[in-house]
């Protein structure tokens, strides 16, 4: 697609185009967002014009509908669900009625342990949360006051602008570290290597008129106080002026459907500048900011300096911040007057997601994660619902990314062979091998740097720590556009991570591009350079990175993955692969028995789809120089990952053990199906062999207790699986502990088998196994 | 004049100030604001030890939560030292010492015969704040626990705020990693080098035991 940036933007602004009432009327083919387009433009890059990618990464995400009449539904009710939860979660034991529960009840379900188990994960998300992106000013400074936010303060009379004003002040004057930021913001303009952004950006700036209040992206006071008071014209329209009105009706009123009601009442009668009535209203949530009186306390000892800079401010400011510390007298205080600050909203999102999210929990990095989606939510001035929602919605679409990422937070699946960090971590590094194998045998081979030492980083928090906020929000709209972008195509639906084939794609090419400088270097030197990533031009490691997608696609289309690994053994002999075999099950690491059940599984299959049952000395040759379709092999391996993820996925999902009525076996008709094309084509000495690794997993997901194992003198796979789920978990593990261990240890057992059927037919391999 | 490589690892629960104290041995400077350590942050660092040899450090930040743990192989194995920190404002950072140094020992692939004797030391952060709640007798006494006849732990009490102590303790470990275990025994110069070295530190802030 070969459009001018002026003709880009104006897609997007037309395919995102959105009003609650009108777009309720649109015709089916204006209302509904041609998806595979869409996903292309934003691949291309997600123009910075105000309110296209606030809305673009909620449609990317799946969070909005292709289907644009479906949006006010679809926001009204998660929104809805978001504040109930918002006031459900937050409460506080002691806040309701004394009950026979006491804080000295050691029963584990006690409301009070819980509160107390609470408060130890909000501890931890307090204390990173307070880092997300220390150097840049925007996560202190307030949310701008809405009516349309519950989760804003009800706004008072004098709050107004000499509030506005003071704040403004402050952030002019003393204040080293926002002032500094301050100059860092107008990122939006001048740093990206797109020339003409910034000439077109302009020319269609101006002509909002007075429905959006600043339009201005780079005014770090606009953004803090909501009122940019050098202008008269969004003064007079801005919405803390409406409120200033509404404020009036809100005065002692101590039902919040009253209140409700005699806003809306006000509403209509400003609806000449903006037009509120046209957005729902949701009641104002009073213990919104229980959870930081919760862990008032830990702030003490936590940032003692912290706190006793904010101790400072406070005097210096006669009480008047905005920033909550923990003293005493402040606590007992209404603090549902206070005014959130940015960082803060995160905290609570993200401890709303821990509580409803039990199984994942709060895992370092999950802030980096919110970081740029909440930032994009939260600056999208276009839209002053959308806007004053972004708290709610930043929540379900962190939610949806995490669904694809949450393997890599997971640590039982840490050494899990198809999921997990340390799988992506090793798909990266077969792609690198594939594309440079020179630099992949000098870094993992010679220098034994190992993907861990880098690359972790970078596919945990998806580059927030290796790229400045806007190049992460730029990386990531490709990121964001590329996943699911080929699941119509390929024959099997991808699952979680498998979707964000791009990030692969971009970790290889934050490599490649430094080629050179990686070969010359040694161990300690490579791994700075790769820690400190020394290149701050995104645009050359996007191009490498979108070259290097371009020929994954291909290849894909040729045949996939397996034909590019059966190139690969092609060229090593098979006593190397015996002596890389020896290596890896000699050494004791996990990584190693992660490896090796990968590499045997994919052997297996390659070997079970030659049959070749009498020749397993040279199965490796045999399997990749003729006997082996691509295509076919290239299944097997999209296979063994995606039966592997779609296991786990389940496996999580469900509580209670994998049983048949939760997984009837019609749920994998693909994978059924596929199980028998190679057996009919290998003829029937496979029959001898007994069933397929294929069939038993996937009869096994199916099928649990009816495995078809049984046979096998040992215990059987499911037995096993049982016997290991029992022995691992506690008396008393939570669901979600079951069923992620559940997950990974099926995984394992099943990936066992296969090297056993290895010993019975091939003596030459069962020194190794 | 040869050049050693020693691998350090610097391991702890999170919010002790690992990255921080990382930093202002490196850079000499104090932040409050640094990120969360995902993973493990690389940095290397040319001492010169007292009997004048170079020494480069390799020091290895790793993340402090628990869920970063089961990584901690690819990190440790090889380690020539390992720094275990706490924080000594908060207790549970103090206590979950044993479990750090157990998992470090585990998973650092050390022959078992060597594992008694690896070389550890330990550092207290946060001493610029005055709301201890981890007396220097305590660190003591689990530094003694834990050290072996041929492996003393040293601890010291930092501040990676003002940089107390800092320099000292990672020097410390440029001295004492190197210097094969035998030597310790065997070599009655060098290790009295080393106490001699102590008795200087413990005139000053530390709680060398």
């Amino acid at each position: 697609m070969e459009l001018t940036y002026r003709e880009r933007v104006e897609y997007f602004k037309k395919a995102l185009e959105y009003d609650p009432i009108e777009s309720e009327l649109l015709p089916p083919e204006e209302a509904v967002i041609d998806m595979a387009y869409f996903r292309e433009a934003c691949f291309q890059g997600i123009p910075d014009e105000a309110g296209i990618r606030s809305k673009a990464w909620r449609v990317l995400l799946g969070y909005l509908p292709a289907d644009k009449r479906k949006w006010k539904q679809v926001l009204s009710e998660q929104r809805r669900s978001y504040y109930n939860w918002v006031s459900e979660l937050l409460n506080v034991p002691g806040d309701e009625p004394p009950s026979a529960d006491h804080p000295l009840n050691s029963k584990p379900d006690s409301k009070w342990a819980v509160y107390f188990q609470d408060n130890a994960a909000l501890e931890q998300i307090d204390k990173d949360v307070r880092r997300t992106l220390p150097d840049f000013a925007f996560f202190q400074l307030p949310v701008p006051k809405s009516p349309l936010n519950p989760l804003s303060p009800p706004i008072e009379e004098e709050d107004d602008n000499d509030e506005a004003a003071e704040a403004k002040k402050e952030m002019e004057g003393g204040d080293d570290q926002i002032d500094k930021s301050g100059r860092l913001f107008p990122f939006g303009l001048g740093r990206r290597p797109r020339s003409s952004s910034t000439a077109s950006r302009k020319s269609t700036k101006s002509t909002k008129g007075n429905r959006s209040r600043s339009n201005s992206k780079s005014s770090v006071k606009s953004m803090g106080t909501g009122v940019d008071s050098s202008d008269p014209l969004t003064k007079i329209s801005s919405p803390l002026n409406m409120v200033r009105r509404f404020s009036h009706a809100l005065k002692g009123s101590p039902n919040p459907q009253q209140d409700i009601n005699r806003r809306l009442d006000h509403q209509q009668n400003h609806q000449k500048e903006i037009d509120y009535t046209k957005y729902e209203i949701y009641p104002h949530i009073l213990n919104r900011r229980s959870l930081f009186k919760r862990i008032a306390h830990l702030n003490k000892d936590f940032g003692a300096r912290e706190h006793q800079d904010m101790k400072k401010a406070k005097a210096k400011k006669g009480g008047s911040s905005p920033i909550e510390d923990g003293s005493e007298e402040h606590l007992k205080v209404d603090n549902y007057k206070i005014q959130d600050l940015h960082w803060e909203a995160i905290e609570r999102l993200l401890f709303i997601y821990v509580k409803l999210n039990p199984g994942v929990g709060y895992v370092q990095g999950m802030n980096e994660l919110l970081g740029p989606i909440y930032y994009v939510f939260a600056q999208d001035s276009d839209d002053v619902e959308a806007q004053a929602h972004a708290e709610a919605d930043s929540f379900f679409v962190f939610s949806l990314l995490m669904s694809d990422v949450r393997d890599h937070f997971t640590r039982t699946l840490d050494h899990d062979a198809n999921t997990g960090i340390n799988a992506t971590m090793t798909r990266m590094s077969d792609q690198l091998k594939r594309l440079n194998p020179k630099l992949w045998r000098n870094l993992t081979v010679d220098k034994e740097i190992k993907e861990q030492f880098y690359a972790f980083r970078w596919i945990t928090v998806l580059y927030t720590q290796e790229w400045d906020l806007p190049d992460v929000i730029r990386i990531w709209d490709s990121l964001l556009a590329d996943r699911c972008m080929h699941t119509s195509s390929s024959a099997t639906a991808s699952q979680g991570i498998d979707r964000f084939q791009f990030l692969l794609d971009f970790s290889v090419a934050m490599v490649l591009c430094v080629t050179d400088e990686l070969l010359v270097g040694d161990f300690a030197e490579n791994i700075r350079l790769l820690q400190n990533y020394p290149i701050s031009d995104l645009q050359v490691v996007l191009n490498k990175a979108y070259a290097i997608r371009e020929k994954r696609m291909k290849l894909e289309e040729n045949g996939g993955f397996m034909a590019r690994d059966a190139d690969d053994r092609a060229s090593i002999t098979s006593v190397d692969s015996v002596n890389r075999l020896k290596h890896l099950f000699n050494s004791e690491s996990s990584r190693a028995s992660w490896d090796r059940t990968r590499n045997s599984l994919d052997d297996m299959f390659r070997n079970s789809w030659v049959g070749n049952a009498g020749k397993r000395g040279s199965m490796l040759s045999v399997a990749t120089t003729e006997s082996a379709p691509p295509d076919m092999t290239s299944r097997a391996n999209g296979m063994v990952r995606n039966l592997g993820s779609r296991f786990s996925l389940i496996g999580r999902r469900s509580a209670n053990s994998l049983n048949e009525a939760d997984y009837p076996a019609s749920s994998f008709p693909a994978v059924k199906k596929d199980v028998q094309t190679p057996r009919t084509t290998t003829g029937p000495s496979k029959q001898a062999n007994g069933p397929s690794v294929f069939e038993r997993f996937s009869n096994f997901v199916a099928n649990n207790h009816n495995s078809p194992l049984n046979e096998q003198p040992s215990l059987s796979t499911s037995e096993r699986f049982k016997r290991d789920v029992a022995q691992q978990l506690g008396p008393n593990p939570t669901l979600e502990e079951e069923a992620a261990l559940q997950a990974s240890l099926a995984a394992r057992t099943v990936m066992h088998d296969p090297s056993r059927q290895y010993r019975s037919q091939d003596q030459g391999y069962s020194g190794l196994i | 004049m040869p050049k050693d490589i020693l691998k350090v690892v610097i391991i702890g629960d999170g919010g002790v100030g690992k990255t921080c104290l990382r930093n202002q041995f490196i850079h000499k400077r104090f932040t409050s604001s640094y990120k969360a350590t995902i993973g493990a942050d690389f940095i290397t660092k040319d001492v010169h030890t007292d009997d004048g040899r170079k020494v480069t450090l390799q020091l290895w930040d790793t993340a402090g939560q628990e869920r970063f743990q089961s990584l901690g192989v690819s990190y440790y194995r090889g380690a020539d030292a390992c720094c275990l920190v706490y924080d000594t404002t908060n207790f549970q950072t103090f206590h979950n010492l044993e479990r750090w140094r157990a998992d470090f020992l585990k998973q650092s692939s050390l022959p078992p015969d060597l594992l008694e004797d690896f070389p550890l030391i330990l550092i207290g952060n946060k001493i610029d704040i005055d709301d201890r709640v981890v007396s220097r007798r305590q660190a003591r006494a689990w530094a003694q626990q834990h050290s072996s006849p041929r492996m003393e732990i040293r601890c010291f009490e930092a501040s990676a705020k003002d940089g107390t102590n800092v320099e000292e303790a990672f020097s410390c470990i440029a001295g004492m990693v190197k210097i094969p275990q035998l030597e310790f025994d065997m070599d009655g110069s060098d290790s009295f080098h080393l106490n001699r070295r102590d008795d200087s530190l413990r005139g000053r802030k530390s709680c060398a035991c």
